[in-house]
This record gives structure tokens, C-alpha cells and sequence, in this order.
């Protein structure tokens, strides 16, 4: 008797239907609200940076692979999505050639020199960002003054980021709104200034199961609390932890860039040491440093501790059971 | 009140496997041997698993390898019917009921009942309270003086999609009844308790019943793996099975699924060897779901003539559930009493495994019901590193297959696990 053309593999049969390309879309739609944002404060200059690193980042992903000989695998959309974060952590008046430079290096020291997706040891946004601001660091350091639309009142009063301005005058920072600098009123790179927007993405991923919280709330909590002993010692000279939660890097850092997967721990005590690694560390570069801004660089360096914290990790169902 | 299941015809020959994932039984009959339905023809020397029992009265024709249930080719006793329903084999007199406990556990096992669930244990070994069962007989079995504390009646299905148990609660529920004294009795636990999903409605009279019989219900999520019995019994208890054994003995508890409750206590109340299994018939792309009742043994090709409407042109069909089941390459397959469920899929219905690298989502990690690393494992295994994955707890891994569910390459995780632990148990075997 024949036999039918049965597909035979193994268990399980069913699939729930994530794939690489719905994570990268849950992930962009997340990305939505803060370019909206960007894009409403600082307006089409914000449009032409995130453009430009986003088209850089996908023909340069599609060349490496064609040149490679990969699969082209430039559709799933996690090129686009690095070159858009990237977009949106660069002020809106860097030149064409400077976001170029960075989606490029993102995607191909960043991401596919390192190991491809999901295997690179290090947020490939961040090393793109390092290399442009290591290199041309006096060009990224010109921000614009918001302008936003429908008569809202503009926050003119500062003339730099919030970071930049609570180094240069304290008594000038206690007097900005914590609600500016919740809703990005103020001048800051193109996705970092709005934090309710951040917020409702991170939330919206949250919520889609693409991120846990252990991250974000560590790092969140820890920045508040080691900011918080300083202001206890001396609030004069460093600001309020709030205000430092709320301003530079902060929450796009604490939801979009410490997480990124493979740059980050998968246990859950893992996810917490680490967070409490880039919460402690941008606290600490921030204050002391001679970086204004802590957040890409505490998380470089978690980044690099990454293998170690993975080992940390929760005891095994069943393993070394105590029978009573 | 659901429907009762339909009865098929007596099939013109059934194939019962004599090889299970917890070992073999040996023939007692030879080709050309005429049998009868009901009579014993192959046993365990050792007297520690059931025995296997003729489910159609007619002639042995061969015994030899078939493919089985569990996804591969097992020694089978291949029976022809002679056409006729006989007088099956009894087990005692009419009307004369085993009451000692010994001679009931004795009968559970002789009449060849076994269980959907893989246990490390026969029915009769697990349940049994260690007054009744000799140390001599099982020194190999660690925790049998323990008193067991709890005995769980499983009536959730193990896995998405199946509706078997459910379904027996309300076309059984007259013998589940029945078996709540027996096993209590031979059990000797302290707590009974039936666990149902929180959707099950279960009917005034078994309610009654249940209640009566002193049975707790409880209610579990309709969420897998909850109803795999170390996530059961940690569920209900609190208490955690030790892996890799998996021995529920050792914490105490027994879990034993309705199913399986049913056929013992029919057997012990008639006498009578079960010889039919209710098996689910799924074809989800052909809304096709129904609930059969056939000899133990009947090939899924000679079931299928029976079955209206019949699953058409299956590109992929699974025995024993979506997700801890087994692809079959034919169809001249055997329905024995661990089927549980045939699955039909259409070539649209599933999407094949990628042979991609991880790329460290994360998702396998945090919905691993045994807190593994499913994402390291399949690497370690897949690049050889056996060891290290032992050292990762590779053999603590239940393959309930979660993480391939949610793996967004589609990574063959379950697949990269086996192979592992099957390679490492033959590195152990050439030492």
C-alpha cells in the first residue's frame, strides 16, 4: 500500500506565531509615539535625522548580506528599528553626514561584526552613537529649543539640555517644571526629551511581552535612590533624583536601550543586578564623570558584564529537592 | 448532558505495541495462537508493569515491529479478527468482586490498564500505600514507604486542544464515582482531591457524588502545563517534585487522570479486561472534533473508513496532543490507550522549524515551567556541548515544548533537547 506524504517532525506541533518580524513591529509601534513627539517638538529637521538613519541602517544591513553571501533577512525590520532608536538619540541638528555615519557603523561593527542579530555583546545603537559622538562630539552638541505646535507655551527658559543646564547652574534647573520635562518641552535629542512618550511605549511593550519589568524598574529605582542620598547630602549641588529621572537618556535608555536582547541578562535576578548596574553607573558618570550624560555608557559597560549576570540565576524546578 | 461517543464497528485486525517509554512487556502467545478478547498475551517478567491483553477475540498473525504510538516503531502483537464478538476473558466470576486490596491493585495491573501521562511508575506501584506494596518486590523504587498524602484526580487535560477528560467527567462520571472509594482505600491518602479546570461544570449528581465521597474539588487555570504532574502537584500542594526522577512518591502525592480512574473501576466492578479506548479525533482546519469509541489497537486507517466526516488529505497527523505528541509517518498506525488524541493538520496549518541561530529574545527563558534556560540548552546541544547542558539542568527539562511554541525563529527546541539526552544516555551506556 503507499504510503501518504506525511510531514513527520518533532513535538510541539502548534506555533504561536511570534516571529522576529512581529516583535521588530511591536517595537517600532513603540517607537511611534516618541518620534511622534520628536517630531512635534523639534519638527521636520527631527523627520530628516530619524529618516536618514533609518535608510542608512536598512540599505547597509541589505549590502552586508548581499556582499556576505547571508540570507537577506533585511525585511524582518530589526535594521530599521536600530535606525530609528538611533535617529531618535541624536539632536535634530546633526548634519546628514554624521547620522549616516552612525546607522552605518550600528549595523555593520555594531550589530553584524559582532555576531548578528541578537548575538552582539553590545547595543549596537549605542556603539553607533559612541562612535559618532567620540568622533564628532562638538557637532551632536547643539540641540534645538523646542517649538511645539498648537500655541503651546515653549520652554525657552533653557538654552541646553536639562543635564547640561542643572551642570552649568543649579539654581537655574530648580526652577524648570518637572511637567516640561515629563512631556519633553525642553531642548534634548530627538527621542529623549518626552518622557510620557517613551513612557506609553515602553508600557505598550510591556504590555506586548516583548520586555519585562525587572529591567527598567531597576535601573529606574536605582538612579532614583543613589541620586536621592546625594540630594539628601547636599541638594544645592545636585539636583533632585526626579529631575534626574526625567531629564537626558533616562527612560528611553531604561526601556529601549538597556534591553535590548542579547546585550542583556535573561534570569530574573540577573535582569535586576543589571539594572541596578546601569542605574548606579549613569548616577555615577553623571555626577562625576566627564560625560554629562551616563545612560550609554553605564550601559555599555552592563552590557560587557552581561555573561557574567546571566549566570545568576534562579534555582531549577526539582533541583536538589529536600525530601521530608 | 454531552453526547455519548460514537462505537466503531469491530476493526478487521488491531496492532497492540508490547514497548513503552518505561519498558517492555514480553509475548506469552505465539503467531498462528488463536486468542480470545480479553486474554492475557504478553506480561512484564519482572511483574512490575501491566499486562497486555487481546482487545478482539481471533488469530495472532505476527509479531513484530510497528510503529507506535510514541513516534517509534515498537514490537507489536498484530491479531486478525475472526469476525466475532465472544465472551470476553474474565478476570473473576460474575458477581464476585475482588474486596482485598492487594488482589484489586493485583487486578488493575493484570488487566492492562495503563495511563496517557508518562510516569516512571505503573498505575498500581503509584498509588498504592506502602502497606501493600512488598520493598522486596521494587527496591528500586526509593520512596514507596512513604505514606502518600495526597492522591490527585487529574479531569485536566494535559494539553491545549485536547477535551478528553473533560469530556469523561460527564460521559463517565458513573464510574469516576466508583473509583473514589477504591483508590481512596488502596491510596490510604489523607486528602482526595479532583482537579478540574475553573470552566468545567460539573453536574448535580457528580457534584453530589463528590461530595459524598469526601473529594475535594479544586480548580486549576486552563493554562498549560498545569495539568502535567509536576506542575500539578505543585499547584495543589505546594510541594515540589525532585527532577530528574520525577517521582511523586517522594513528595507524597499520587496523581492518577479520571480516564484511567474509570476503566479501573469498570474493570474491578465487571470483571472484565477494558477493551475499547475513547480516543478525540481533531481536525481544526476542518472543524471536524469528535469523541470515538473502538478497540484498543484499531489501526487510524481502518478507523478513519468509519469516521463522518472524515479528516481529508492530512499533510501532518499527531498522536497524543499538539504539544507532547508525535508526528506519524503513516497511517497504519495503532490506537492504544496512551493516544489520547489524533490530531489532522492541513499543509497550511503548521509552519516547520527553522534551522536558525537564537537570537536571545528571552521569551523561552521566561515561560519555562521548570525555570530552565531553553535558549542555552538547544545551543549546548546543538553544538555538542552535552555536558554543559547537563550542568544546566538538560535532564530536569519536561519537553512540554513551550519554548518552540514561543521561539520566534523557530528553533526546534524540543527536538535539540532529545538529542542531547539521547546522547548522553548512550555516552553513559558505552561506559
Amino acid at each position: 500500500m503507499k504510503r501518504p506524504d506525511l510531514h513527520v517532525s518533532m513535538s510541539p506541533f502548534v506555533h504561536s506565531g511570534i516571529s522576529v518580524r512581529s516583535i521588530m513591529r511591536d517595537n517600532l509601534l513603540a517607537l511611534l509615539p516618541i518620534f511622534l513627539a520628536g517630531v512635534f517638538y523639534y519638527g521636520f529637521p527631527a523627520l530628516r535625522v530619524v529618516a536618514l538613519c533609518a535608510v542608512t541602517a536598512v540599505l547597509t544591513e541589505l549590502l552586508w548580506q548581499k556582499v556576505m553571501g547571508q540570507p537577506i533577512r533585511v525585511l524582518d525590520g530589526s535594521a530599521l528599528y536600530t535606525g530609528i532608536l538611533l535617529g531618535l538619540v541624536l539632536s535634530s541638528f546633526v548634519p546628514w553626514w554624521l547620522a549616516v555615519a552612525g546607522a552605518f557603523t550600528a549595523i555593520v561593527v555594531g550589530k553584524h561584526l559582532l555576531g548578528g542579530l541578537g548575538n552582539h555583546p553590545f547595543n549596537p545603537v549605542i556603539v553607533g552613537w559612541a562612535f559618532v559622538q567620540v568622533s564628532y562630539g562638538a557637532r551632536m552638541a547643539d540641540f534645538p529649543i523646542p517649538h511645539p505646535l498648537f500655541g503651546m507655551q515653549t520652554g525657552q527658559y533653557l538654552a541646553d539640555p536639562p543635564l547640561i543646564a542643572a551642570a552649568e547652574d543649579m539654581e537655574m534647573a530648580s526652577w524648570v517644571p518637572w511637567s516640561d520635562l515629563f512631556i519633553g518641552n525642553v531642548p534634548a535629542e530627538i527621542g529623549t526629551g518626552c518622557v510620557l512618550a517613551v513612557l506609553l511605549g515602553g508600557l505598550y511593550l510591556l504590555f506586548r511581552r516583548n520586555l519585562t519589568w525587572h529591567i527598567p524598574a531597576a535601573f529606574l529605582a536605582s538612579a532614583w535612590m543613589f541620586a536621592m542620598i546625594l540630594w539628601q547630602i547636599d541638594p544645592d549641588v545636585y539636583p533632585h533624583p526626579t529631575y534626574h529621572v526625567l531629564s537626558g537618556w533616562m527612560m528611553l535608555g531604561a526601556f529601549f536601550l538597556a534591553t535590548e536582547k542579547g546585550t542583556a541578562p535573561l534570569s530574573g535576578p540577573g535582569m535586576l543586578l543589571y539594572g541596578v548596574g546601569c542605574g548606579v553607573l549613569t548616577m555615577i558618570i553623571r555626577t562625576w564623570g566627564t560625560y554629562v550624560e551616563g545612560v550609554p555608557f553605564a550601559i555599555l559597560l552592563m552590557n560587557a558584564l552581561t555573561p557574567l549576570l546571566d549566570r545568576v540565576r534562579p534555582r531549577a524546578i526539582g533541583r536538589n529537592v529536600e525530601i521530608a | 448532558m454531552a453526547l455519548e461517543p460514537k462505537s466503531l464497528p469491530l476493526p478487521p485486525r488491531v496492532v497492540l505495541p508490547l514497548e513503552f517509554p518505561v519498558g517492555r512487556v514480553e509475548p506469552v502467545v505465539r503467531p498462528g495462537a488463536s486468542v480470545r478478547e480479553g486474554q492475557c498475551i504478553a506480561r512484564d517478567e519482572r511483574g512490575i508493569l501491566p499486562d497486555v491483553r487481546a482487545s478482539i477475540s481471533g488469530k495472532v498473525s505476527e509479531i513484530r515491529p510497528w510503529p507506535g504510538p510514541f513516534g517509534r516503531d515498537a514490537l507489536s502483537v498484530v491479531i486478525e479478527s475472526n469476525g466475532s464478538e465472544d465472551e470476553p476473558v474474565r478476570l473473576f466470576e460474575e458477581g464476585r468482586p475482588a474486596r482485598a486490596m492487594q488482589d484489586q491493585l493485583r487486578l488493575i495491573s493484570e488487566a492492562g490498564i495503563r495511563e496517557a501521562d508518562v510516569y516512571p511508575w505503573p498505575l498500581s506501584v503509584r498509588i498504592a500505600q506502602p502497606a501493600l506494596t512488598p520493598p522486596v518486590l521494587f527496591p528500586f523504587v526509593p520512596d514507596l514507604r512513604r505514606p502518600l498524602d495526597f492522591l490527585i484526580l487529574n479531569a485536566v487535560d494535559r494539553q491545549p486542544g485536547v477535551w478528553l477528560r473533560r469530556y469523561a467527567l460527564d460521559v463517565l462520571a458513573e464510574e469516576i464515582l466508583e473509583s473514589l472509594p477504591i483508590f481512596k482505600a488502596l491510596s490510604g491518602a489523607e486528602k482526595t482531591l479532583l482537579a478540574v479546570t475553573r470552566q468545567q461544570v460539573l453536574s448535580e449528581s457528580l457534584d453530589r457524588g463528590l461530595r459524598m465521597a469526601g473529594v475535594e474539588v479544586v480548580r486549576c487555570p486552563d493554562r498549560y502545563p498545569v495539568a502535567l504532574e509536576p506542575m500539578l502537584v505543585q499547584h495543589l500542594t505546594g510541594r515540589e517534585i525532585p527532577q530528574p526522577s520525577g517521582d511523586a512518591r517522594a513528595v507524597g502525592t499520587a496523581v492518577l487522570d479520571v480516564i484511567t480512574a474509570a476503566r479501573a473501576a469498570q474493570t474491578l466492578r465487571d470483571g472484565i479486561p477494558p477493551r475499547e479506548i475513547l480516543v478525540q479525533i481533531s481536525s481544526p482546519s476542518q472543524w471536524i472534533q469528535s469523541f470515538v469509541r473502538m478497540r484498543e489497537g484499531t489501526l487510524l486507517r481502518d478507523a478513519l473508513e468509519h469516521l463522518s466526516p472524515e479528516p481529508k488529505n492530512p499533510a501532518r497527523v499527531v498522536c497524543r496532543g499538539p504539544f507532547l505528541g508525535h508526528a506519524m509517518y503513516d497511517l497504519e498506525v495503532p490506537l492504544a490507550q496512551e493516544t489520547e488524541m489524533v490530531l489532522f493538520q492541513g499543509a497550511d496549518d503548521f509552519t516547520p522549524y527553522e534551522d536558525e541561530p537564537c537570537i536571545n529574545c528571552g521569551r523561552c527563558v521566561q515561560s519555562c515551567p521548570m525555570r530552565l534556560f531553553p535558549n542555552e540548552l538547544s545551543r549546548s546541544c546543538e553544538y555538542g556541548r552535552f555536558e554543559e547542558a547537563e550542568e544546566n539542568d538538560l535532564f530536569r527539562c519536561i519537553e512540554c515544548g513551550i519554548c518552540a511554541y514561543v521561539c520566534p525563529v523557530r528553533r526546534p527546541m524540543v527536538h535539540l533537547i532529545r538529542f542531547g539526552k539521547h546522547e548522553l544516555s548512550a555516552l553513559r551506556e558505552e561506559r
